[in-house]
C-alpha cells in the first residue's frame, strides 16, 4: 500500500479508530491489532511475501529467546550467526543472487573460463533491506546483553512488522522501538497533532517536489544522450531533489503515522542538502542507516581507533557496504566509494566532527564562508547522485563527460518548458521552507500557540500545502527506496 | 482525543468548504466564459477530438462553431455540450466526431481512462459535471476526480487570462509526418484502432447519453467521420457494424472515403491546413451539411 493512495487515505483513519476506539483497554489487542493492519499493509502489495516476513520474525523471536538462556559464549555466537545467516541470507538470495552471478561469470570468462549459468527472475521483496536490518539489530543487541529477550511474541511480530516504516524505514533499533510495545500508549494529543503536520509535509515532499522531479530526472538520465550539458546538470539537479524528496518525504510521513499511534521513531533527516561538508551530511541522510553501519559495522571492525590505515580501511568499507546494501549494481558502489574519498580528507584532517550544530543558527542568512561550504557540498552530492541514479557505470561517465563539455554553455532544453519552470520554482520554493525551518523537526514544526491571528495563519498554509498537493503533485511514483 | 478529532474534522470541513466555494464560483464563472459562447446566429455546434478539430475550418464553414479538443472522448464532449447548450439557448445542431477510433477500446483506456488524460481535463470540466458523472468517476478513477475537484481551483486563472483554445477550436495541425507514417506502417503494420476492432464500453455509453441529452432538447446530432488516408479507408468494417448496430437512426456523415491527395493530410488520420482549407470549402459550396445534398452526393451513411 503506498503512502500516497486512496487506499492508505481509508486505511489510516479505520486503523486509527479501532485502535484508539476498540482495542484502547488491552496492550496485546492493540499490539495485535497493529500485526494485522501491518499484514494488510504490506500484503496489498504482494501477499506472498508476508511468509518471508513471518519466518525472520519467528526465527529472531527463537533466537533471541534461546540467547536469553544460554551462558555459553560458543554457543551464543553460533545462534547470533545462525540469524545473521537466514537474514542476510534471505536478503542475499532475492536482492544479490543475479548480481554475483553474473559478475562471476563475467570474472570466469575474462580468464577464458566459460560457465554456464542461468539467470533468475527474482522479485525483489518491497523493504526486505529495511526489516531485515531491524531484526537483526535485535539479535545482536540481546547477543551483546544491550536488550532482554522479549517473551511476548506478538509485541515483537509487531515490532518487525509496524506498518509506518515496513518498507523503508527509518530503521528503527530494537532498544527503542520494541520496549515501546510493552507499555500502555495513551493519546497526546500535541504529538498526534504534530504527526498530521509531519504527514502532510511528507505529502506535499513525496508528491509534488519528488513526483514533478522525477518526470524530468526520469526523461533526462533515460535519454541523457539527446540532451546538451546544461541540461544534464539539471536532471542530476531534480534527480538530487527527487530522492531526497521522495525518501525524506517518505521517513516524515513514517514518523508522523507512528505518533498518531502514540510511538516516536528516530529521526532520518535533518536538512542534509545545508550542510557545510560531507561528514555532516552523513550526520543528516538517512541517519537511521548511517547509525545502524557505525553500531554494527564500522565500530565492530575498530571504528576510528588504530592507526591511520585502519581508519581508512574502515572508512570506504562501511561506504561501500553502504552503496551496496541500495542495490545489486555497481552504480552504488561507485557511489559509497566516491562518498569514501569525499570524507577521507576530513577524517585524516580530523575535521570530521566541525560541525555539529545547526547552519547560521538563530540567523536569517548563512555567512559567506558557510554559503560556500553549503555550496561546495552539495555540489559534491549532485554529482555522486549521477552514479546513483545512472544505469551502469558507463553511462555515469558518459553522462558526466557531456556535462563537462561546450554545451554545457548551451541554454537547456526541455519538452515541456512550462512544466520545467513550474517544478523549478516550486523546488525552489521548499528549499526557501526548508531554510527557515531548519532549526525544527521538520519544516512544517509549528508550534501550537492560543493566539488567534496565528491559528488562522497556520490553517492558512496547511490548506495551501493541501491543494498544492493536488494542484501541483506530479504523476504518481513509486517511493525510490522501496527498490532498496 | 476530543480535541484532536474537532481540530482534525474542522481542517477537513474548510478544506471541503473551500473546493465547494471554488466549484461555485467556477459554475458561476463557466455561465460567462466567452471561450464556451456562440454568436448569436450560430446554431450550429461542432464537437470531437482533433480529427473534427483540424479537418473542419469554421472561419470558412462560418455558420458553425467548431469546439473540438484533441483527445475529446465522448465523456468530455458530453460534459461541454451539456454546458454549451446552457449558455446557448440558440443551439440547435450538433455534428459529432466519429470515427472508428473514438469507439475503440484501445482508445478509451488512452483517453476517458487515463489518469493524466482526466486530471489534464477535470482541471477545466469539473464544473459541469453532474452527479451521475461524478459518481462514475469516483467509480471509475476515484484518485484522478478528487484530484481534479482540487485542480479546478485554476480554473479562474484560464477564465481571466483566457485562452481561446482551452475547450477546444478549429486549428492548424503543425505536424507533417505522413511520409513517416506511411513507411512506419509498411514495417509494422496498420496502427490498432484499424488493426482490429473491440467496442469502447463507456465510450457507447457516453456516446448514447449524447443522443438522449439532444433527443430531450431538440438538438438534432448528426455523426461526422472526416476525411482519412487512403490506406485506412476500407479499414472501417468495425466502425460500421458498430453504426449499424447501436445508432442506425442517427443521420452520419461519412467523408472517410472521400478521394484527397496525400499533400492534404499531415498525417493518416488529421488534415493539414490545406486540406482543411478545401474539405471545408467543399462542404460549404456543396452544401454537405445538409442531410438531402449529403444523400445526394453518397455522403450520408445509410
Amino acid at each position: 500500500m503506498l503512502f500516497n493512495s486512496i487506499d492508505f487515505a481509508l486505511f489510516l483513519p479505520i486503523v486509527f479508530v479501532l485502535y484508539w476506539f476498540v482495542t484502547n483497554r488491552n496492550l496485546k489487542l492493540q499490539n495485535f491489532l497493529l500485526v494485522v493492519a501491518s499484514y494488510l499493509f504490506y500484503g496489498w502489495w504482494d501477499w506472498r511475501f508476508l511468509s518471508l516476513i513471518l519466518f525472520s520474525t519467528i526465527v529472531d523471536y527463537s533466537i533471541g529467546r534461546k540467547l536469553g538462556v544460554e551462558n555459553n559464549h560458543n554457543k551464543r555466537k553460533i545462534l547470533l550467526w545462525a540469524s545473521i545467516l537466514v537474514n542476510l541470507g534471505f536478503l542475499g538470495f532475492f536482492k544479490y543472487y543475479n548480481f554475483f552471478l553474473d559478475n562471476f561469470i563475467a570474472a570466469f570468462s575474462f580468464f577464458g573460463a566459460e560457465i554456464k549459468a542461468n539467470s533468475l527472475n527474482i522479485i525483489l521483496p518491497v523493504g526486505i533491506s529495511f526489516y531485515t536490518f531491524q531484526t537483526l539489530s535485535y539479535t545482536i543487541d540481546v547477543y551483546k546483553r544491550k536488550l532482554e529477550p522479549t517473551k511476548d511474541l506478538i509485541a515483537f511480530t509487531a515490532f518487525v512488522s509496524f506498518f509506518p516504516q515496513l518498507v523503508a524505514g527509518p530503521i528503527e533499533r530494537a532498544t527503542h522501538l520494541l520496549p515501546q510495545f510493552y507499555k500502555k500508549r495513551t493519546f497526546d494529543y500535541s504529538k498526534a497533532a504534530d504527526g498530521m503536520r509531519q504527514i502532510l509535509w511528507g505529502l506535499f515532499k513525496k508528491i509534488v517536489i519528488a513526483d514533478n522531479c522525477a518526470e524530468f530526472a526520469n526523461q533526462i538520465f533515460n535519454n541523457s544522450a539527446d540532451f546538451n550539458g546544461s541540461t544534464l546538470v539539471l536532471g542530476a539537479l531534480f534527480f538530487t531533489f527527487q530522492i531526497y524528496g521522495d525518501f525524506s518525504g517518505y521517513s516524515d510521513i513514517a514518523i508522523g503515522t507512528s505518533r498518531l499511534f502514540g510511538f516516536d521513531l528516530m529521526r532520518n533527516f535533518n536538512f542534509p542538502y545545508f550542510s557545510r561538508d560531507i561528514a555532516e551530511f552523513w550526520r543528516r541522510w538517512h541517519i537511521s542507516l548511517s547509525t545502524w553501519f557505525r553500531d554494527y559495522l564500522y565500530i565492530p571492525l575498530g571504528g576510528s581507533r588504530g592507526g591511520t590505515w585502519m581508519k581508512i580501511r574502515n572508512t570506504f568499507i562501511i561506504f561501500i557496504v553502504s552503496g551496496f546494501w541500495h542495490g545489486a549494481n555497481w552504480t552504488f558502489i561507485a557511489w559509497g566509494t566516491l562518498n569514501a574519498i569525499y570524507f577521507l580528507p576530513l577524517l585524516i584532517t580530523k575535521n570530521n566532527r566541525n560541525h555539529l550544530d545547526t547552519v547560521a543558527l538563530g540567523k536569517y542568512l548563512p555567512s559567506a564562508k558557510e554559503a560556500f561550504s553549503m555550496l561546495f557540498t552539495f555540489g559534491l552530492t549532485v554529482f555522486a547522485w549521477i552514479f546513483f541514479r545512472a544505469n551502469s557505470i558507463k553511462h555515469a561517465f558518459s553522462y558526466i563527460s557531456e556535462i563537462f563539455s561546450t554545451s554545457l554553455f548551451e541554454l537547456p532544453k526541455f519538452d515541456d518548458m512550462r512544466s520545467a519552470s513550474i517544478t523549478t520554482m516550486l523546488v525552489l520554493i521548499f528549499v526557501l521552507a526548508e531554510w527557515f525551518g531548519r532549526e525544527r523537526q521538520f519544516a512544517l514544526a509549528f508550534k501550537e500557540s492560543n493566539s488567534m491571528k496565528e491559528s488562522i495563519l497556520r490553517k492558512i498554509v496547511y490548506l495551501i500545502i493541501i491543494y498544492s498537493i493536488f494542484v501541483f503533485g506530479g504523476t504518481q511514483q513509486d517511493f525510490i527506496y522501496f527498490q532498496f | 482525543m476530543k480535541k484532536f478529532l474537532y481540530k482534525v474534522i474542522g481542517m477537513s470541513l474548510l478544506t471541503i468548504g473551500v473546493l465547494g466555494l471554488s466549484t461555485f464560483i467556477n459554475y458561476m464563472l463557466s455561465n460567462y466564459d466567452d471561450s464556451l459562447r456562440m454568436k448569436k446566429n450560430i446554431n450550429t455546434l461542432i464537437l470531437g477530438d482533433s480529427h473534427t478539430k483540424y479537418a473542419l475550418n469554421d472561419n470558412i464553414l462560418n455558420d458553425t462553431y467548431n469546439l473540438s479538443q484533441n483527445a475529446d472522448s465522448y465523456f468530455d464532449s458530453y460534459l461541454k455540450l451539456k454546458q454549451v447548450d446552457k449558455i446557448n439557448p440558440q443551439l440547435d445542431t450538433v455534428f459529432l466526431s466519429f470515427s472508428q477510433h473514438n469507439i475503440h477500446k484501445c482508445i478509451e483506456n488512452r483517453w476517458l481512462l487515463n489518469p493524466a488524460h482526466l486530471r489534464d481535463r477535470l482541471k477545466l470540466y469539473t464544473p459541469f459535471l453532474g452527479a451521475e458523472e461524478c459518481l462514475f468517476l469516483l467509480e471509475k478513477r476515484p484518485e484522478e476526480f478528487i484530484t481534479g475537484l482540487f485542480n479546478q481551483i485554476q480554473y479562474p486563472i484560464n477564465f481571466l487570462f483566457n485562452n481561446d483554445d482551452l475547450f477546444g477550436g478549429y486549428d492548424e495541425l503543425e505536424h507533417n509526418i505522413l511520409k513517416q507514417e506511411i513507411e512506419n506502417q509498411k514495417k509494422n503494420g496498420i496502427r490498432q484502432e484499424y488493426k482490429s476492432f473491440n467496442d469502447a464500453p463507456l465510450e457507447l455509453k457516453y456516446l448514447k447519453k449524447i443522443v438522449k441529452y439532444c433527443n430531450e432538447n431538440n438538438i438534432t446530432l448528426i455523426l461526422i467521420n472526416p476525411p482519412l488516408h487512403k490506406s485506412l479507408q476500407n479499414k472501417q468494417d468495425g466502425l460500421y457494424k458498430f453504426y449499424k448496430k447501436n445508432f442506425s437512426n442517427i443521420p452520419f456523415l461519412d467523408f472517410s472515403k472521400i478521394a484527397m491527395k496525400d499533400s492534404c493530410f499531415g498525417d493518416m488520420v488529421h488534415l493539414n491546413p490545406s486540406g482543411s482549407k478545401y474539405f471545408s470549402k467543399l462542404i460549404k459550396q456543396e452544401d454537405l451539411f445538409n442531410i438531402n445534398h449529403a444523400r445526394a452526393h453518397n455522403f450520408l451513411h445509410e
